[in-house]
């Protein structure tokens, strides 16, 4: 990866199900610079559409992992899910 | 008031306890819920809810228990579990309770159509606020949600001093979203509006803002990152405010979770701005006569043109800085323990203006909405949040807007005011935010 981040651990976001636009804190994010992980950033989110994510998936690993999770919509309600390793080709990053 | 006499039996059954100091704190919730679609009611829950809590104070120990059981067997057994709460924790010098404090509280203006006014109304009054909302606009397909909520609270306070207060408390209010459907785009919109007034719910002003937030995004799209001036509409006025108010909370304050502490006296925002915490507004949703605590209600000056006067406190917190109590020790229901929060709050400036985006030059970002602001962190200001809107230029409405961030800290927004707002409204969300829109310069927004 020429010029990229690597986000490792998520935070918490919200979910528009209307449209399909969502935002998601990256609670723990790296630089990447030519293929080599550079240092922590904070205080960015990911923005984007779950529909335009899906299409604009480049890579994908062979780690899958199940985490769970809690989902506050409506309720609270315990889920979990499972992906692996992805390669997004862009998303919008909020910061200063 | 039923609750009334209750906290009068509790206060003689708590007479054979060996008891250092107490307070109790009885409410009788009436609640209803009306659920509409497609022309129909499809919902109505009304609900009647009493309860109490007894705090007491046993050598230098608290402890606060809650019960709804009013036999004296059940009474009993709450006094006996706050007491075995306090025996079981650490002393805790600061801690206090009002003691003899006597006062008069104000009268709240009682605003009976919780009782008065018939079902029938309210059921038509709700019907015909989703009829304006689906008539405004041909997009608007589908009514995801809409209800009518009310509710009578009747509080009670009795300590050991005899200091004996009551107060009803009421708020009318009407919520909904609305998806709105052209060709292959879907998009949703909502809003709400609440008053402690029945007759002052505006239901044409209510449906425009629910309608309104959903067609106007039709054809929304991201725009460029960069640097803009932001007007803040109000309700995203009300949710950064409400989002933030704990910096202003004297418990953050001491126990290290908040910015603001050592800045009393500092300049933390623009000099035509002042914040105050008022209890005594008549006909708002945060008015109150007295708190959790059995302290008089007082209106406090926060912020003063710009520099922090002061922070909320309740009696602890106080205690501990040698202050007065403000008066905003507010408990959620009879089973929460109170807490810092504040009463009406309220954003002031000499120079609040009508903030049209057709007055002003150049790019202009309207923000309507945004995404995620619980991740905000409310220790330190800093935000990152996803946002949705309108793009002005030179006063003309380029494109509305959406999958875009904001970004910053908001005691930077603070001192980046331009202009305040004069469309105030009342934002009940952990407290009554009654706030107006506000102009910021050189906000950081991301988008293509």
């Amino acid at each position: 990866m020429e010029k990229g981040i690597l986000v490792s651990k998520m935070g918490g976001g919200q979910v528009n199900i209307t449209n399909g636009d969502f935002i998601f804190e990256v609670a723990e994010g790296y630089l990447i610079e030519k293929g080599i992980k550079k240092q922590l950033i904070r205080g960015a989110s990911l923005i984007g559409n779950g529909l335009q994510v899906l299409q604009d998936i480049e890579m994908v690993g062979n780690d899958n992992c199940f985490l769970p999770g809690v989902c506050g919509k409506y309720d609270s309600v315990p889920v979990s899910d499972a992906q692996p390793t992805i390669k997004i080709k862009e998303l919008t990053v909020g910061g200063c | 008031m039923l609750m009334s006499i209750v906290c009068k039996k509790i206060a003689n059954l708590i007479k054979s306890y060996q008891i250092d100091d107490y307070d109790i704190y009885a409410v009788e919730d009436n609640s209803r819920l009306f659920s509409a679609r497609e022309g129909y009611l499809e919902d109505i829950n009304q609900s009647l809810e009493v309860g109490y809590a007894i705090r007491v104070v046993k050598n230098g120990s608290n402890g606060l228990a809650y019960g709804t059981n009013l036999t004296d067997y059940g009474i009993k057994q709450v006094i006996e579990a706050a007491l075995s709460v306090a025996s079981t924790i650490a002393p805790d010098p600061e801690f206090m309770l009002c003691g003899q404090e006597l006062f008069n509280p104000s009268k709240l203006e009682a605003d009976n159509s919780y009782e008065e006014i018939s079902l029938n109304t309210k059921k038509a009054r709700l019907l015909e606020l989703e009829d304006k909302i689906m008539s405004s606009h041909p997009s608007l397909k589908k009514i995801e949600k809409l209800t009518y909520s009310e509710g009578l609270n009747k509080i009670s306070y009795l300590n050991k001093f005899g200091l004996f207060l009551e107060q009803k408390n009421s708020f009318f209010g009407f919520s909904g979203e609305v998806i709105a459907i052209e060709g292959e785009e879907m998009e949703s919109g909502s809003g709400f509006g609440y008053s402690s007034v029945f007759k002052n719910l505006n239901i044409d002003e209510i449906a425009k803002y629910i309608a309104e937030d959903a067609y106007k995004m039709i054809g929304s799209k991201p725009i460029k990152s960069g640097i803009y001036s932001v007007i803040f509409n109000n309700d995203v006025s009300a949710d950064f405010w409400s989002t933030f108010f704990d910096l202003f909370s004297a418990e953050q304050v001491q126990n290290k979770k908040s910015i603001l502490a050592g800045k009393l006296g500092e300049i933390i925002a623009v000099p035509f701005l002042s914040i105050f915490d008022d209890p005594l507004i008549p006909n708002t949703l945060g008015q109150i006569g007295f708190d959790g605590e059995g302290v008089e209600a007082k209106r406090t000056l926060l912020v003063e043109k710009g520099v922090l006067n002061t922070f909320l406190y309740d009696l602890k917190t106080a205690h501990k800085d040698k202050v007065k109590s403000t008066g905003n020790a507010l408990r959620s229901g009879y089973d929460s323990r109170p807490l810092i929060k504040p009463t009406n709050f309220v954003i002031e400036s000499e120079q609040a203006t009508d903030l049209n985006p057709a007055n002003f030059p150049g790019e202009l970002l309207v923000v309507t909405n945004v995404m995620g602001m619980h991740t905000a962190n409310s220790i330190t200001g800093e935000f990152s949040v996803g946002a949705s809107g309108y793009l002005f230029s030179d006063g003309e409405l380029v494109s509305p807007v959406k999958q875009i961030t904001l970004a910053g800290n908001f005691l930077e927004i603070m001192k980046k005011i331009q202009a305040i707002g004069d469309d105030y409204r009342e934002f009940p969300s952990g407290g009554n935010f009654i706030v107006p829109s506000m102009l910021i310069k050189e906000v950081s927004v991301s988008g293509l």
